[in-house]
């Protein structure tokens, strides 16, 4: 659970609407501090994963394909944010982030965090099809799309030879761990920070709207 | 960079909530902002260290003030304004409390702008213009004012150097109201807008307090009583100076100077100094006794209000460094904004240059199917073509009407180019076409004159011969006469008049020839008259021989033409014509002069024109 601030958001606006020069200092400091987070998590992007994952995907296509797998994208896909988020589904808004954005990417990065044997194989349902009763695996999303029923395993297999799924998830505490701080790439270089990006993110934000304030008393 | 948040790292978030929750933690939010600030505001303004630097910071603001008030007085009084002093002086601090700007930098600018424009109400309206600029800019008012100032006077180039979306070629082009309209236009309500913001609001408090400070000055003691600081002794010692001091001022020298001065004294004197030391430490003490705190020293709360005027110096850099940057965006964008222009002006003149090209074009195209045109054109050529069938057998008057009308259709066809020519404002065709039509239209003259003349000649002819010959009267007397002739012999030939002798016609008498060579004035008149007379002698001679030779060639002809079958009735026979042996002798009276003249002036003009002088429905000559 990422550390929550107060005022914090008012406070990024204040300096934008009074002291510009002052919120872009806080900008530049902030990215200074996540920007050795991203080279990390770039780290751990491996050049090759699986070879047939990173073959030219087909043109003629009426649907999206599993995305290709090529490292220098992904690599690109991650980087940090220090605007202020949209305010997601509880309410929250994020001051800065770090984000892996490459749809490779994040394959590798979350891959086996829910399923770490991979998705198994659909359960056998009956099917009414064209005047005809017959049998067939089911094909909903939490069940694995392939023929081959140790797809997902040996999929997962071959990306945990590449690297690890850590959680960055340190809260402690009462109540249930989210999994969604589990990742082979942004999530690991943030739990290898071992939280000091963030104290400083967080320090700097205060530190800024100490001398917003301290600049307005004086100016009043 | 679109985020999934599935693989995202949230750093530092914060509880929004929804809109609603949101709406009221931003009110309650700033309702205690509010509560705070005026908390603060309260508590700075009344601790007793600030009571402690307010009295001090009071007596100088006064003597600031007072310094102010009579830099303005005496500025007005040099430009005949001293009267609306004390009114300045209040719409002054009344611009002072709404816009937060320095009542000092509002003088000096109002001054300034007085000074320029020699009248109270312009420079009120020109200071609000520089005080719109100077809060939209960022630009120091003083200098907005100065510049003002000077292009109200017809000096720009200080106005160009604002670079305030003005350039100097822009400036001289305009005169000093439509610079003040532009202004307006560009920055009206920029002081409004400024003040609006929260610095703006807090720049109004400062004004306001420094305006107390003013006050308390001005009322020291009722300042002291107002911070409710219980010093009844020094509150009495200083009403008494503050007395004593008006009241030695009042005697000699003007009220302002004399404060100013004492005030001065007071604040330099060490015994002001002890007394205002002494008012500290009780402060001090009360302080320390109702709060419990150690209040600061003066010389902790002056480093602490040095701290804090950097601070403002600093935010004033940022503030001047970033309007520094919005005008060089605005340049930027106005720039790029004229490129677009220039472009957008550039194709639209290329297509216009289509337009024009097609236009033109299309009168081509107008010319070929001009029906006027076209109609002309036929005529001319039917002209021509009626020309070419009559050939060799036109007479000379056929020949002169289709040469009339023939001209004239080129003098039409000629209107009609001009016309075009002028509509398209093509002006070397024009003149060209111009100077053509000239020159057929003196053509045109020419031959209307012909035709005018031929017409004229035809009615000499009309009364002088065919009269003679169609008179019945007169061939009856004629034939009357030749019958009483008849067998006598006329001889056509014969000389009609004797010719006379003039002989010696020249010769002078020797009496005139000695008299003139010695030069006797009679005699030089005489010979002259005498020379006039046989020069007029032998002019009307001549004038009669040419008139009797075209009558001779008239009658030749009439001759000629009666050896041919009924050409001629038969009074005309030659036979009849047959004369005695006797010469006739035919008298002409000469009553035709003027005539012979006429006809004479008409045959020469005639022959220089090449025209002929038998006409339609005349005997042609064999």
């Amino acid at each position: 659970m990422p550390t929550e601030l107060k005022g914090a958001i008012e406070a990024r606006k204040a300096l934008r609407k009074f002291t510009p020069d002052l919120s872009k200092e806080l900008q530049k400091e902030m990215a200074a501090l996540l920007k050795p987070i991203v080279t990390v998590a770039r780290g751990f992007i491996p050049a090759t994963v699986l070879s047939g994952w990173s073959k030219a995907e087909a043109s003629d296509t009426k649907y999206r394909q599993f995305p290709r797998f090529d490292a220098a994208t992904a690599r690109r896909g991650i980087g940090y944010r220090t605007a202020p988020s949209k305010v997601n589904r509880s309410g929250f808004r994020a001051l800065a982030r770090i984000a892996n954005v490459s749809a490779a990417g994040a394959i590798y990065e979350t891959a086996g965090r829910l399923n770490p044997d991979g998705r198994s194989q659909g359960p056998v349902v009956d099917r009414y099809l064209n005047g005809v009763y017959d049998k067939t695996t089911h094909t909903g999303r939490q069940y694995s799309q392939s023929l081959n029923p140790n797809a997902g395993k040996q999929f997962i297999d071959a990306l945990d030879a590449t690297g690890r799924i850590v959680d960055a998830n340190n809260q402690t505490g009462r109540g249930r761990r989210s999994r969604k701080m589990k990742g082979r790439a942004i999530y690991r270089a943030w739990a290898e920070d071992g939280g000091k990006t963030n104290a400083a993110v967080i320090k700097a934000i205060e530190k800024t709207k100490i001398i917003f304030n301290n600049n307005f008393k004086a100016a009043a | 960079m679109a985020v999934d948040p599935q693989v995202v790292v949230n750093i530092a978030t914060e509880f929004t909530g929804k809109k609603a929750f949101k709406e009221a933690e931003t009110a309650t939010s700033k309702l205690s902002k509010g509560v705070k600030t005026l908390a603060k505001s309260l508590g700075l303004a009344f601790s007793v260290g600030a009571v402690v630097r307010f009295g001090k910071q009071s007596v100088k603001a006064f003597s600031d003030s007072q310094k102010e008030a009579k830099l303005l007085a005496t500025q007005l009084n040099a430009v005949n304004l001293g009267f609306a002093s004390p009114f300045i002086g209040q719409f002054i601090d009344k611009l002072a409390l709404a816009t937060g700007k320095a009542g000092g930098d509002l003088t000096n600018a109002f001054v300034s702008l007085s000074q320029a424009t020699g009248d109270a109400s312009t420079a009120q309206a020109l200071l609000q213009t520089a005080l719109d600029v100077s809060l939209g800019t960022g630009k120091d008012l003083q200098t907005v004012s100065n510049a003002l100032a000077r292009a109200y006077k017809g000096e720009t180039t200080a106005l160009a150097k604002l670079r305030i979306g003005f350039t100097t070629a822009e400036l001289k082009g305009k005169n000093f109201d439509e610079i003040l309209k532009t202004l307006n236009n560009n920055f009206k309500g920029a002081a409004a807008n400024a003040v609006d913001t929260y610095a703006g609001k807090m720049a109004r408090l400062s004004e306001a307090v420094d305006m107390a400070k003013e006050k308390l000055g001005e009322g020291l003691v009722s300042g002291l009583d107002d911070a409710s600081i219980s010093i009844d002794d020094l509150q009495v010692k200083i009403i008494n100076l503050g007395e004593a001091l008006g009241k030695t001022a009042a005697g000699s020298v003007s009220f302002a100077d004399k404060i100013i001065s004492q005030f001065q004294r007071i604040q330099d004197s060490s015994a002001a100094q002890g007394l205002l030391n002494i008012f500290e430490a009780l402060v001090r003490g009360v302080g320390f006794i109702v709060t419990g705190e150690l209040v600061p020293t003066m010389d902790q709360a002056s480093a602490r209000l040095a701290g804090k005027e950097a601070l403002k110096e600093q935010e004033r850099g940022r503030a001047r460094l970033r309007a520094a940057k919005a005008l060089g965006k605005a340049e930027k964008d106005n720039a790029a904004n004229k490129l677009k222009n220039e472009k957008k002006i550039t194709d639209e003149k290329a297509i216009q240059a289509k337009l024009d090209k097609a236009a033109l074009a299309l009168g081509k195209g107008e010319d070929v199917f001009d029906l006027d045109k076209i109609q002309i054109q036929a005529a001319i050529l039917a002209k021509q073509d009626e020309i070419n069938k009559l050939g060799a057998n036109a007479t000379d008057q056929q020949k002169l009407q289709l040469a009339n009308d023939a001209q004239r259709l080129t003098v039409k066809q000629l209107m009609l180019d001009l016309e075009d020519a002028i509509a398209d404002k093509d002006v070397e065709r024009a003149t060209t076409l111009s100077k053509q039509l000239n020159t057929e239209l003196a053509i045109l003259g020419t031959l209307t004159g012909q035709t005018y003349k031929l017409g004229e000649i035809d009615k000499i002819l009309e009364r002088f011969k065919p009269k003679d010959l169609i008179n019945l009267d007169n061939l009856d007397a004629a034939i009357k006469k030749l019958n009483e002739i008849m067998g006598s012999k006329f001889d056509f030939l014969s000389p009609i008049m004797p010719s006379q002798d003039r002989t010696g016609i020249n010769d002078l008498s020797p009496d005139i020839t000695s008299r003139y060579v010695a030069g006797d004035p009679e005699a030089v008149r005489a010979v002259e008259a005498h020379a006039d007379a046989i020069s007029m002698l032998a002019e009307s001679e001549l004038a009669l021989a040419d008139a009797l030779l075209a009558e001779s060639e008239r009658a030749l002809n009439i001759a000629t033409a009666s050896l041919t079958t009924g050409g001629l009735p038969d009074f005309f026979n030659p036979g009849a014509f047959r004369m005695r042996d006797e010469p006739i002798r035919i008298e002409i009276v000469d009553k035709t002069s003027g005539l012979i003249e006429v006809v004479q002036n008409a045959v020469i003009e005639n022959t220089r024109y090449g025209n002929s002088l038998t006409y339609s429905g005349n005997l042609t000559a064999i």
